[in-house]
């Protein structure tokens, strides 16, 4: 079935969001990302620079101030419901999975 | 300092044969300095191992000053794409994202470009060619080019460009559609990456192989100076919107925006102002003026033909008892074409007895009725081709001439590159007319 864009987020996608928690300017967004993951998920300047202006268009995040030509961002409310929608589909899928490889694990 | 320059390789469909390439020039102590309107500059210096990138997100200051922070540093951009290089062997790409990487792609292509592309296409093609004359002129002029080429230069010259324009809008369509997909997570149909890259190839192909020779002769054959004044206003503009389109790609000033977009409308006034530069061969005829008898020429209305496709044609009217002067002092022609070679005689002679066929067909009562009922006096007009309508005629044998038809007392004959359109009044015989013409 098509996927609509931004329907199923990408890890970097996910973390970008994740991280806008709190306002913050791009390579605090990367350093955050760094820190989080513990440098498993690294995103690329040019991926982030491109998602912050499609997040920003499409209303997940906002600009709250620009100061020494550091843009600042933080997440809205329709990007914590995405954020929300997406970490619960990733919870049915591990359920889904401990639903059929679960006891092997135990053993 | 030494420089160095190479042909910028349109090669949209696979950047990472540039990123190659200035990795192998930066090894060998050529470092990219500029990407021009055409060409890469290189600079020389030390040879290095350096990392280069193709990114398209415009390189506004934030930008740069982000990506500085990981030690990649901005060159230059070539339309949206920009370079940029980083020290760091290991540097990673600054698109990490795949699917981030075809939205940025997707958003290059967008709906206004590829709708400009096509739309400057089209008006090239519609200036050079209105009422769908390609088709025409193919057919016709393939056998009256060679003789009559001063208009036809002109008129192939903005064909191509405007052909190359619609062909690299088409390729611009099924990038977008590609990118467009990546961005959704669905896979490409490899047919797909063939329609991109041969109508890229086509694109090409066409502006170097059909543009060039044109262009040559179009210098040739038209006035040269009016023709390098317009041709040195155009390199100008080409140069400022040039410069505009980077300084879009720098900084998001709406007054940049505004000065590009006054470049394509220069681009526009040129070409028309190309358009009608006149031809060397008939001077005092100016040029716009030939160029529209083509266009109405085109549109089957006989009397614009002579124009191009005669050397000399006659219209002496059927008004009865008329002097026409000493040979013509009888009221039976019509109409005499001196075509320019055989070729167009014949076609001129194919259409006229189409046209013949078609003028003295007279309605059945049936037929009438039927009209009458459809309230459209228009709707009788019927596409005969050439072969139906010479069964409907009777030939005409004579010595005199290579073939000739007639019907009812209109006779159409041909002999060389002359036709004869008679129409036979009562008391006059059709040999007496050919012995006083041939």
């Amino acid at each position: 079935m098509a996927r609509i864009e931004f329907d199923t987020l990408t890890p970097q996608m996910f973390y970008i969001l994740l991280v806008l928690d709190r306002p913050r300017h791009g390579y605090d967004i990367m350093n955050e990302i760094s820190k989080v993951t513990g440098d498993n998920i690294r995103v690329g300047a040019g991926t982030l620079y491109t998602l912050l202006s499609r997040f920003q268009s499409d209303g997940f995040i906002e600009l709250v101030d620009e100061v020494d030509r550091k843009k600042i961002y933080v997440i809205t409310n329709k990007g914590k419901n995405k954020l929300r929608k997406e970490t619960e589909k990733l919870q049915m899928m591990v359920m889904h999975y401990e639903g059929v490889y679960g006891n092997e694990n135990e053993i | 300092m030494k420089t160095k320059y190479k042909l910028i390789n349109y090669n949209m469909f696979d950047e990472d044969n540039w990123t190659e390439m200035f990795e192998k020039e930066a090894s060998k102590g050529w470092m990219l300095d500029k990407a021009g309107l055409f060409f890469f500059k290189f600079k020389k210096s030390q040879p290095r191992k350096l990392k280069f990138f193709v990114d398209y997100n415009p390189a506004y200051e934030d930008y740069v000053d982000l990506t500085s922070k990981f030690g990649y540093a901005y060159i230059d951009n070539f339309e949206s794409f920009s370079f940029w290089y980083s020290e760091d062997d290991s540097a990673e790409a600054l698109q990490s994202d795949p699917v981030a990487k075809a939205v940025a792609l997707k958003e290059l292509y967008n709906t206004p470009s590829i709708v400009m592309t096509i739309l400057i296409g089209l008006l090239l093609i519609i200036i050079s060619d209105p009422f769908g004359i390609t088709m025409n002129a193919v057919r016709y002029d393939l056998g009256g080019a060679i003789l009559y080429k001063e208009f036809l230069v002109m008129f192939l010259l903005m064909n191509c460009l405007g052909m190359s324009m619609l062909l690299s809008g088409g390729a611009k369509i099924f990038t977008r559609i590609r990118y467009s997909r990546e961005a959704e997570g669905l896979e490409t149909p490899t047919i797909f990456f063939y329609m991109i890259k041969y109508l890229y190839y086509f694109f090409r192909v066409s502006a170097l192989i059909l543009f060039v020779p044109v262009l040559i002769s179009a210098v040739l054959s038209v006035e040269p100076l009016r023709l390098l004044i317009i041709f040195i206003l155009l390199i100008f503009n080409l140069l400022f919107g040039r410069t505009y389109s980077k300084k879009i790609f720098i900084t998001s000033n709406i007054k940049n925006r505004k000065k590009y977009m006054i470049s394509w409308m220069m681009f526009i006034i040129l070409m028309l102002a190309i358009a009608n530069v006149y031809p060397l061969e008939s001077p005092g005829k100016d040029f716009a003026v030939t160029s529209l008898s083509v266009q109405k020429a085109f549109t089957n209305d006989a009397n614009y033909y002579e124009t191009i496709f005669y050397d000399e044609f006659e219209y002496y009217g059927s008004a009865q008892g008329q002097d026409f002067g000493e040979f013509y002092d009888y009221s039976y022609v019509e109409r005499l074409y001196d075509c320019k070679n055989d070729y167009i005689a014949n076609a001129i002679f194919e259409y006229q007895i189409e046209e013949i066929e078609h003028d003295s067909r007279i309605p059945t009562v049936e037929e009438l009725d039927a009209r009458i009922e459809a309230f459209d006096p228009y709707r009788d007009v019927e596409y005969k081709s050439y072969e139906v309508a010479i069964v409907s005629m009777t030939s005409v044998e004579s010595d005199k001439i290579e073939s000739g038809y007639y019907i009812g007392d209109r006779y159409l004959m041909k002999k060389g590159n002359v036709i004869l359109y008679v129409l036979l009044s009562d008391g006059y015989n059709i040999q007496e007319i050919l012995n006083a013409y041939f």
